[in-house]
């Protein structure tokens, strides 16, 4: 990746927490927001939340401090949400069922905009399957390098290279097409 | 795919940062957080099924003045200094009365029916170096399969059954990551008996193959490769069984 490119997610600069407890204060969002992006639903984000922090606290000692702490807990999330599908892969994906009102945007206008905004890159994620998903967002959101991604994902490099190519195809894709649907140049 | 190519998502991408930017709710953080608590709680009073060291050994920090851990931690405490002020009969019957129940582990073995899936099973002629034990069977008692604790948050049946599966799978490819491929197939194997149709058998097989491959089985790990392949054509693990038999273009 570019390094002068800002990833979409604000890089965690600060130095890996040494305990568990503050793991769990500083990336409780992280891991929210990357399940939500994954596909969990909000009324199960609770759940796989909790579960996600259970196998963290279990495996906390094989945590490496001298790497990132993000893609690690990206690695937690992306298994429990692809064990979550498995589960629940009767039900129909639906990104941005009922989720909990955007506090403070400056007006109703901007909060509207926002929200379509949003529902248009959910839409869009939505039709990737979990491994490009998961590819997509650790690379193209996070701007975490590829071959970091593939370790994470425990895939080849060369897989995961292909593996963004397609992704970034089929979101584009999906991206026009669902602008085109709404009217949008 | 080069990774210098410029940026062409991050307008689209732009509102994830808006919504991180805002958290996620302050009420669902902190009811995560009291179920965490709880459930931590129940995992070092059982560190062995826990599957980590006990919390003396442990280098884990949660915040001990809040939520059921500190008040788990601070209670032998108040009742010693009670025992002290009131002093010998007193202290103790209120000791005796005021101590918290000791909590029950009942271990509830699930009927198992006999493998007959359609997914084929690490028997042990397949994985030759995997003989039963009864190291196994203790592990059967011990494995972090076993139903958690009574004090621990009450996930649904499926849930915990998803946990156990997912601790003796994790198990297995510990094992297998430190060469202990004889460790990593009986795991497997119990993960076999305990779970024939369980939520997790498509990565229990990828698993098995791999194994095999580590354990010289080659022809084997083939043969079920293909029939891996056949079963699960879209599988996630599918790269990586492809990768373990050499077959990853």
């Amino acid at each position: 990746m570019d390094p002068s490119r800002a990833p979409v997610v604000p890089a965690d600069t600060a130095p890996p927490p040494t305990d568990f407890s503050a793991i769990f204060e500083r990336h409780f969002d992280y891991v929210w927001f990357t399940l939500r992006r994954l596909g969990v639903p909000e009324r199960d984000l609770e759940d796989v939340t909790h579960d996600v922090f259970v196998q963290v606290y279990k495996q906390f000692e094989q945590f490496d401090h001298a790497r990132p702490v993000r893609p690690w807990l990206f690695g937690f999330s992306y298994r429990l949400a692809s064990d979550y599908r498995r589960l629940a892969r009767h039900r129909f994906e639906m990104l941005g069922d009922e989720v909990e009102t955007i506090d403070g945007s400056p007006s109703a206008a901007e909060h509207l905009m926002t929200r379509q905004k949003l529902e248009l890159v959910w839409a869009a994620l939505a039709e990737l399957d979990l491994e490009r998903r998961a590819l997509f967002i650790l690379h193209e959101v996070e701007g975490c390098p590829i071959p970091e991604v593939a370790k994470v994902l425990q895939i080849p490099l060369n897989t995961a290279y292909s593996r963004l190519r397609l992704a970034r195809e089929q979101f584009a894709k999906a991206v026009q097409r669902l602008r085109s649907r709404r009217g949008e140049p | 795919m080069n990774e210098k190519e410029p940026p062409v998502f991050d307008e689209q991408l732009e509102p994830l940062r808006f919504e991180f930017s805002r958290g996620a709710s302050p009420a669902a953080r902190a009811r995560v957080r009291a179920r965490l608590d709880h459930t931590i709680a129940g995992l070092a009073a059982n560190p062995v099924d826990a599957g980590r060291p006990s919390p003396e050994s442990a280098p884990l920090q949660m915040a001990p003045p809040s939520g059921p851990v500190g008040m788990l931690a601070a209670k032998p405490v108040w009742l010693a200094a009670t025992a002290f002020l009131l002093g010998g009969a007193t202290g103790a019957g209120l000791y005796a009365s005021l101590r918290a129940p000791v909590d029950r582990v009942v271990y509830v073995d699930r009927p198992v029916s006999t493998p007959e899936s359609s997914a084929f099973t690490p028997s042990p002629a397949a994985l030759k170096a995997a003989p039963i034990t009864t190291q196994a069977r203790d592990d059967e008692k011990n494995a972090a399969g076993a139903p958690p604790p009574a004090r621990a948050a009450a996930p649904s049946p499926a849930a915990s059954g998803l946990a156990a599966e997912r601790a003796l799978l994790d198990r297995a490819r510990k094992a297998l990551g430190t060469g202990d491929g004889a460790d990593a197939a009986r795991t497997l194997q119990l993960h076999a008996r305990r779970y024939p149709t369980g939520f997790l058998v498509e990565e229990r097989e990828a698993l098995t193959i791999k194994i095999m491959v580590e354990n010289g089985q080659i022809e084997e790990a083939r043969k079920l490769g293909l029939k891996f392949r056949e079963r699960y054509p879209q599988s996630l693990f599918g790269p990586a069984v492809d990768e373990a038999l050499g077959t990853n273009p």
